[in-house]
């Protein structure tokens, strides 16, 4: 009962999503359509729970670092101090409160602007480094990167006309056959994933690898 | 010739900044062509009618910001200029913020908010909260960002579905993304889509650019600088292109100085065993 239960929830809540995509707006099916739209609002607020859920996970992780005094027990200070800031000033004083607004815009932006810059470092060293070539594939694809790194920035058309067409190409014939590839190739997954599940083939979501 | 393959890293750190700074300080003035996908964005946005409503995702963060914005503010500008009717939504917790930054800093900030635009906020729940939007958009964002009902707007009355709004517009380097709305919009609505995505996941979205379900893509920075041109309003996307353009160069020299010796090295190595197998042959030849 334990398993089956679980089971033949989720296969006639997902049975009904499913058809609620594929049956016309008709007032004989309608009782379809609104279950889809009672299912969805649902899916929506077992998010926001799970949001709610990975703070107070982050919250116990953190105080328990700091009660044991652990070696970076400063970051969980810090880490601490402004969760609990943010969180009674989102919701004591709304998110429009200009105290909230000016903390996001002078601390929480630049600090990820910056963090997101500092990685065109790391990419130009490892292009530098990793960029060896040493056999015909290597070859090849050093030659594609070079073009389409010349082709995608306006330096590129200055040099020759023939670099952003060169990378256009190369972005829309063989780049997209290969993408077009993996999105049938997971599509198809995903789908005998879903048959698995409602046959009960695969239970590893209830945490059962049997 | 080895040297070239070990250039220390905090060299190449200086380089960059150097090759960086310079054109963002004082511009060259690379011109910038326009792309097929950019003109069709434009094309499509172009021409709406005054008073459509064109839905706004804001899926983006601060950490992407520098990548995203450019191309929110410049779409804006445009939609602005269209005088068209604009929702703000966004399925990244972060993004009703950058919603309130965008709109402040464009020519929506001269126009009335709740009739002309309205920030949505945020809802939780990835893909499943696109299908919940496409189904029932006044039942998904019951509220607008600051908390208040969003049937209390003008600009909300008569949307109820997707298939009231005439354009969807996202701009997201992630999930969800214009993926999500292409299988839970599109498939449904056949709303119209334009989306604005990073640099490297324009192969990502060109499969459904190809086949027509996105009418139009904005790839990375120079996706934003073309935009920028297009309506009018050189901002921050236009002036960061030199830099984006040096910095393309300064990989490829950097790839050419680590790659030279491996050149010169293996002709080198076929050349020496082209004479190693001829100085062989020769001593079977003579004994």
């Amino acid at each position: 009962m334990k398993t089956y239960l679980p089971v033949l929830i989720m296969t006639v809540i997902a049975l009904l999503i499913i058809l609620d995509f594929f049956v016309a707006d008709a007032p004989s099916v309608q009782w379809i359509k609104s279950s889809g739209l009672v299912l969805r609002s649902w899916g929506i607020v077992i998010a926001a729970f799970a949001m709610g859920l990975g703070a107070v996970n982050l919250l116990r992780r953190h105080t328990v670092a700091v009660s044991r005094r652990e070696p970076e027990a400063f970051y969980s200070v810090l880490l601490l101090g402004s969760m609990l800031v943010v969180m009674v000033l989102g919701i004591a004083s709304g998110t429009d409160n200009p105290t909230y607004s000016f903390l996001f815009n002078n601390i929480l932006s630049p600090a990820s602007a910056t963090m997101y810059a500092s990685i065109a470092f790391y990419i130009v060293t490892a292009a530098y480094r990793s960029f060896s070539a040493k056999s015909l594939e290597s070859w090849v694809l050093l030659i594609t990167a070079v073009i389409v790194m010349l082709g995608k920035a306006p330096i590129g058309s200055v040099i020759s006309d023939i670099f952003p067409k060169a990378a256009d190409w190369i972005q829309a014939i063989p780049n997209t056959a290969g993408m077009r590839a993996i999105v049938m190739g997971a599509a198809l997954g995903v789908v005998s994933s879903a048959v698995k599940m409602f046959l009960g083939l695969d239970r590893t979501y209830l945490g059962l690898h049997d | 010739m080895e040297r070239l393959q070990s250039i220390p890293k905090a060299w190449i750190y200086v380089i960059l900044v150097v090759v960086l700074a310079g054109p963002l300080l004082k511009p060259i003035g690379i011109p910038i062509p326009i792309s097929e996908e950019v003109s069709k964005s434009f094309q499509a946005i172009d021409s709406l009618a005054p008073g459509s409503v064109v839905v706004f995702g804001f899926d983006y963060s601060p950490g992407n910001a520098a990548e995203m914005e450019p191309q929110a503010l410049a779409i804006l500008e445009h939609l602005a200029e269209k005088q068209v009717k604009v929702i703000g939504i966004s399925f990244q917790v972060q993004g009703p913020e950058m919603a309130t930054k965008a709109f402040a800093n464009t020519s929506w900030a001269e126009k009335e908010y709740g009739v002309d635009y309205v920030n949505l906020g945020y809802r939780a729940g990835g893909q499943a909260a696109v299908a919940a939007f496409a189904t029932d958009i006044p039942g998904t964002f019951s509220t607008d960002y600051s908390g208040k009902p969003s049937s209390s707007f003008p600009i909300m009355q008569g949307i109820k579905t997707a298939g009231d709004i005439d354009m969807i517009i996202t701009i997201a380097p992630g999930q969800p993304g214009p993926e999500d709305y292409v299988r839970q919009v599109y498939g449904t609505y056949k709303t119209r889509i334009i989306a604005g995505v990073p640099a490297v996941a324009i192969t990502q979205v060109a499969p459904y650019v190809q086949a027509g379900q996105i009418e139009g893509i904005l790839g990375g920075l120079p996706g934003a600088a073309e935009c920028e041109i297009l309506v009018q309003k050189r901002g921050q996307a236009v002036a960061a292109m030199d830099a984006q353009s040096l910095a393309h160069l300064l990989i490829i020299v950097l790839i050419a100085f680590r790659n030279i010796p491996n050149f010169f090295g293996a002709k080198e190595a076929r050349a020496q065993s082209m004479s190693d197998r001829t100085h062989h042959a020769g001593r079977g030849g003579r004994s």
